[in-house]
């Protein structure tokens, strides 16, 4: 019974966590950076939905305005800070991420002040089957994780935008001589990789009723991580290295003597994952040319 | 080319040995304060990051007071007082580098830093340099221990942790007891380890449950360990607490209390937290109230809150309020002494005052207690209250 | 007699003062600082200065072997560093406490060879995942690794818990500058010299093209574990230094902020460029002390974003494609040379004109190794489809 409530309670992190990676590896995986201002996005987007939250209580026309918020600050990022780097080394890029991240996180702090602020958006109560109740939240996290991972896929597979992603993110420059405009593909995955974070900000904001400067940064590498173990540029494997990293974290913090140490296990965990599978869970093995 | 390099590779170090045999013993005890025209007080705490809301605090409260204390201080004691704050981040490798650069722009006293482990570095760092040190809310007991240039406004994590195990001895029997403590946290972990060895055989029966800032998402598993625990002692910052109570009002528990140190100053006042949908007891040891009806906490409230807002009011602006008070009022009794305090004193003259005035002085009427003193090793002795925040729904 | 002539005549032809150059900058710089510090011209917080850009090169310099010139991206240096740190600053507290206090200088380098040593160990242990993940999956292995050493220090009572270790033996700020930069000036000469030498040059090669560099006989697992190993210890050393200069630090320092941050200044520096790395985390170490000094009280919150934006604009500017040409024309070494020319023209009354034998002939110039890594391919992945799209890598047709 306590091993079934810690699951769900793992499923319902895992979820959260599962929608910030969707969104990180979108980005990583098609501009192939490591965007570590990720996670701040996450955070712009969960101011967005307290201001708006506060006005109106209105907790979706919230997640929307926030959704074209990050939208712009994620295309303007991308603009100003990454575009004039496109063909340098992405750790050049890196660094500029590393940047955009302080200057989010201070310019927050100027705005908002540095207090810790809470936001409930909405509790829509629990399930109660039999002995075990799991909370109505979590079955819409975990839902809308799903169906946003089963829309990326569609979208990426089937539609000539994502066709163009893909091609982009396979090889850049025949992509480019094949007509596509890479400037303008990078520019669309900044803005879906936005969107899905603000969606991600609102679920966490839904999770974990909190909203400060720096809401964003560990979930950011934990997602990262997430997007690593799934095996990179893998949509199901985001999904399901969020879920995987949900679950272990949950359970590790269940026991009191681990809990000092979750993040040490997680990790430790991870590390084993990969030196099994050395590309990620869903990942493929590529095939090194000389 | 070679030879070029050599040759002055080898005059310079002959030219700098001499140098350093010739002007050795430069002026190490050089009195930075001398061209000072304002009295300065300085401190170091975190402005930005996690932790930014209680450094913003101590330099609101402390600016507070140095303003106030600059209309009459002129005609006290003959000059005004400058109060300059950096950001350490709560990192104790931050410290050196502000601390030097303070002493060198004549830093005569220090409110030491906001948080523990920086506090301790300042600590070392002022030692040869005899700079006074009052902080307002560094906890730990390593901030007093072997040193007497060091004074606390605050309670140190000894007694606020025995004060804690000694309430839940006396009237916590019946209930199963529980902690939930942040262990990467040094002022959390600072005073479960207080508690739980002043809780002596006891301490077996109580139920831990801990976070760590890396896994502060979700407080669910915490709940479901502390479920059964009818008092629940939160030696924990009130952001993180206001937390674990909305998530354990989602779950089937049996907590009737929460009970907590200083730390939860401020949980009434919290943005976005609404105390009364809280159905347990909330109360905490402090000695700031921010709901004070009257006396000097209350002016101090009202004043704060006018010019800064409620956002960082808590008892670390008090507390820093206090301690420019109390810098002030010793420097007013030596005076009174006969050993007047220049404006532009060498910093080991005003810490040689000072700790004379702070063992003999008796403050009253100040917003962090009405009766402060402090005792020999420089830990503070005022009353402190149990400020029950919000009572029991039955 | 006549093997010294020989050795010293080939000397002189292959010398260059760009390979040299920084270690005459820094023994110029100890030798500067070390006299006027003696004669008490310096101010503390100028040491103090000194003190955190010295280890911030040092370790810097131990990061920039492993992603400069292995073309391995590590997230996870400072782990090293707090190896080396807290068990430097244990062994100084509790083993040799007598030492400590008599001749801190010999307890200060035993702490630094078990700190090195004790780095070292966990640097094997993370090049053995290296020799079977590449690219993002061994960072994600190094990122994982800092975290779980800050955890591990973190709950060892021993090493002081959350509130971190206090180190009692605080090295004397007066002379412990000196030590850093003369342990800076050798793992300049160690590094230098490994990158000059053959095993040099077979570690590039594996950064350049590993299959190529395993067909040529080339030992991948060796060499990579080396590598590693190599750039611990540095790291290690650099913690035993950075504890002298604190009397207390914690666990929590060491995260993956400043593994990042460590990062910064090899990446700003320029891949593989042991000059730049210097420069820049010295130029780096210089801004952020600053920034935190200058920007006090009310200011403070600026200094974050003045740091973001002179690191987005130092990125850009060496970086960017477009500004290429503009680079070329306005950079350090042309600024450099520009000197250089003017002082032999003042000098010597003749205009400085390069040799051009010189341009060709010299065996073992390290920085002609090529310093351009191509992180591209180290970096990426493929975006892997889920459809069943026929697999082209199987056919294992070339580029």
């Amino acid at each position: 019974m306590e091993f079934l409530t810690t699951f769900i309670n793992g499923l319902s992190l895992g979820g959260v966590y599962a929608l910030i990676a969707l969104g990180y590896t979108m980005v990583y995986g098609i501009a192939k950076m490591l965007n570590f201002a990720h996670g701040d996005i996450i955070m712009v987007g969960g101011y967005t939905i307290m201001v708006f939250f506060n006005m109106t209580g209105l907790p979706l026309a919230a997640a929307g305005v926030a959704v074209v918020f990050c939208i712009v600050t994620g295309v303007l990022i991308e603009k100003l800070a990454y575009k004039p780097l496109r063909g340098a080394s992405p750790l050049a890029v890196l660094i500029t991420a590393i940047g955009v991240s302080y200057l989010l996180e201070s310019l927050a702090q100027i705005i908002f002040g540095s207090d810790h602020k809470m936001v409930i958006l909405n509790h829509w109560g629990t399930l109660e089957i039999g002995a075990f109740s799991v909370s109505y939240n979590t079955i819409v996290t975990l839902s809308s994780a799903i169906a946003i991972m089963i829309a990326l896929t569609l979208f990426v597979n089937r539609t000539k935008v994502g066709k163009a992603m893909l091609a982009v993110s396979e090889d850049r420059d025949a992509a480019s001589l094949m007509g596509i405009s890479v400037n303008n593909i990078i520019t669309i995955t900044f803005a879906i990789g936005s969107a899905l974070a603000a969606v991600a900000g609102a679920f966490y904001i839904l999770k974990t009723p909190d909203v400060s400067t720096t809401m964003g940064s560990m979930p950011g590498i934990k997602a990262f991580t997430a997007a690593v173990i799934g095996g990179i540029g893998s949509i199901p494997g985001a999904m399901l290295g969020g879920l995987l990293l949900g679950i272990i974290e949950t359970a590790c913090l269940a026991v009191p003597a681990l809990a000092p140490f979750a993040i040490a296990i997680e990790f430790g965990l991870l590390i084993i994952i990969l030196l099994v599978k050395p590309t990620g869970i869903l990942g493929k093995k590529k095939r090194e040319k000389v | 080319m070679k030879k070029g390099f050599k040759a002055m590779a080898g005059a310079m170090t002959l030219t700098m040995a001499v140098a350093a045999f010739a002007a050795c013993g430069g002026g190490n005890d050089k009195n930075y304060a001398e061209n000072n025209t304002q009295f300065k007080i300085c401190t170091s705490g975190p402005l930005t990051g996690d932790y930014a809301k209680y450094g913003l605090g101590v330099k609101n409260g402390a600016t507070m007071a140095v303003e106030e204390i600059n209309k009459v201080s002129q005609a006290e004691l003959g000059f005004t007082f400058k109060f300059d704050m950096a950001d350490d981040r709560a990192d104790p490798t931050e410290v050196t580098s502000k601390y030097t650069s303070f002493y060198e722009s004549g830093m005569q006293i220090s409110l030491g830093t906001v948080t523990s482990g920086a506090c301790i570095q300042w600590k070392a760092d002022a030692k040869d340099d005899g700079i006074f040190m009052l902080t307002p809310s560094a906890t730990s007991d390593a901030v007093y221990a072997d040193s007497d240039y060091t004074y606390q406004m605050c309670f140190s994590d000894n007694n606020q942790g025995t004060a804690a195990a000694k309430y839940v001895k006396d009237n916590v029997t019946e209930k199963t007891v529980g902690v939930f403590y942040q262990t990467d946290d040094e002022y959390s972990s600072g005073i479960y380890n207080t508690f739980i060895a002043e809780m002596g055989d006891k301490a077996s029966a109580v139920v831990k449950a801990s976070f760590t800032k890396d896994t502060k998402t979700d407080f669910s598993s915490q709940v479901q360990t502390l479920k059964d625990c009818e008092f629940v002692f939160m030696p924990i910052y009130y952001s993180d607490a206001s937390r674990f109570m909305t998530t354990a009002n989602l779950a089937a528990n049996k907590i009737e209390q929460y009970y907590g140190c200083d730390g939860l100053d401020g949980i009434d006042s919290m943005a976005g937290f609404d105390v009364t949908t809280i159905p347990q007891e909330i109360s905490f040891l402090t000695h700031f109230n921010s709901n004070a009806e009257g006396g000097k906490a209350k002016d101090f409230v009202d004043k704060y809150t006018e010019e800064f807002g409620t956002e960082t009011l808590n008892q670390f602006g008090a507390s820093a309020y206090d301690c420019v008070y109390a810098i002030y009022e010793a420097l007013k009794a030596a005076k009174a002494d006969g050993k007047e305090v220049k404006v532009n004193m060498a910093p080991k003259a005003v810490c040689e005052i000072m700790k004379e005035q702070l063992q003999k002085i008796t403050l009253t009427g100040f917003v962090t207690g009405t009766t402060i003193k402090w005792n020999k090793d420089g830990t503070v002795n005022k009353p402190a209250d149990r400020v029950i925040v919000k009572g029991i729904d039955k | 007699m006549n093997g010294f002539k020989t050795y010293f005549t080939n000397f002189k032809k292959t010398f260059k003062v760009k390979n040299f150059i920084m270690y005459f900058i820094v023994a110029g710089a100890m030798i500067l600082f070390g006299g006027l510090g003696a004669a008490g011209a310096l101010k503390r917080s100028f040491l103090v200065l000194l003190e955190q850009m010295g280890y911030g090169i040092i370790v810097a310099l131990a990061l920039s072997l492993v992603v400069g010139f292995l073309g391995e991206l590590s997230l996870g240096h400072a782990a090293f560093m707090s190896i080396g740190a807290f068990l430097g600053c244990y062994f100084q507290n509790s083993v040799f406490p007598a030492l400590s206090s008599s001749s801190p200088f010999v307890a200060l380098l035993l702490a630094m060879l078990i700190g090195g040593a004790a780095a070292g160990a966990f640097g094997f242990i993370i090049g053995l995942p290296a020799l079977r993940l590449k690219g993002d999956y061994l960072a994600i292995v190094t990122l994982a690794f800092g975290e779980i050493v800050k955890v591990l220090f973190q709950n060892i009572p021993v090493f002081g818990g959350a509130l971190g270790i206090q180190n009692k033996y605080r090295y004397n700020v007066n002379s412990l500058y000196i030590i850093i930069f003369a342990v800076l000036l050798l793992t300049l000469i160690i590094v230098q010299n490994l990158i000059r030498s053959k095993h040099g040059r077979a570690v590039t090669a594996i950064r350049d093209n590993e299959i190529a560099a395993k067909s040529t006989g080339v030992n991948v697992s060796y060499y990579k574990i080396a590598v590693f190993v190599i750039s611990a210890v540095i790291a290690g050393v650099g913690g035993v230094l950075f504890a002298g200069t604190q009397n207390t630090f914690k666990p929590a320092k060491f995260d993956y902020n400043y593994s990042i941050n460590i990062l910064v200044m090899v990446v700003l520096g320029g891949m593989g460029n042991i000059n730049g790395t210097i420069i820049s985390a010295a130029i780096i170490t210089f801004i952020n002390v600053r920034l935190g000094t200058v920007l006090t009280g009310n200011l403070a919150v600026l200094k974050d974003i003045f740091y973001a934006l002179i690191l987005i604009a130092l990125v850009i500017y060496n970086n960017a494609p477009a500004l290429k040409k503009f680079r070329s024309k306005y950079n350090l070494k042309n600024g450099a040379a520009a000197v250089w020319n003017f002082l032999v023209r003042a000098f010597t009354k003749k205009k400085a004109e390069p040799d051009p034998a010189r341009e060709v002939e010299f065996g073992a110039d390290w920085s002609r190794i090529p310093t351009k890594v191509e992180m591209d391919e180290l970096l990426s992945t493929d975006f892997i489809p889920e459809t069943d799209k026929p697999d082209r890598g199987e056919g294992g047709e070339g580029k």
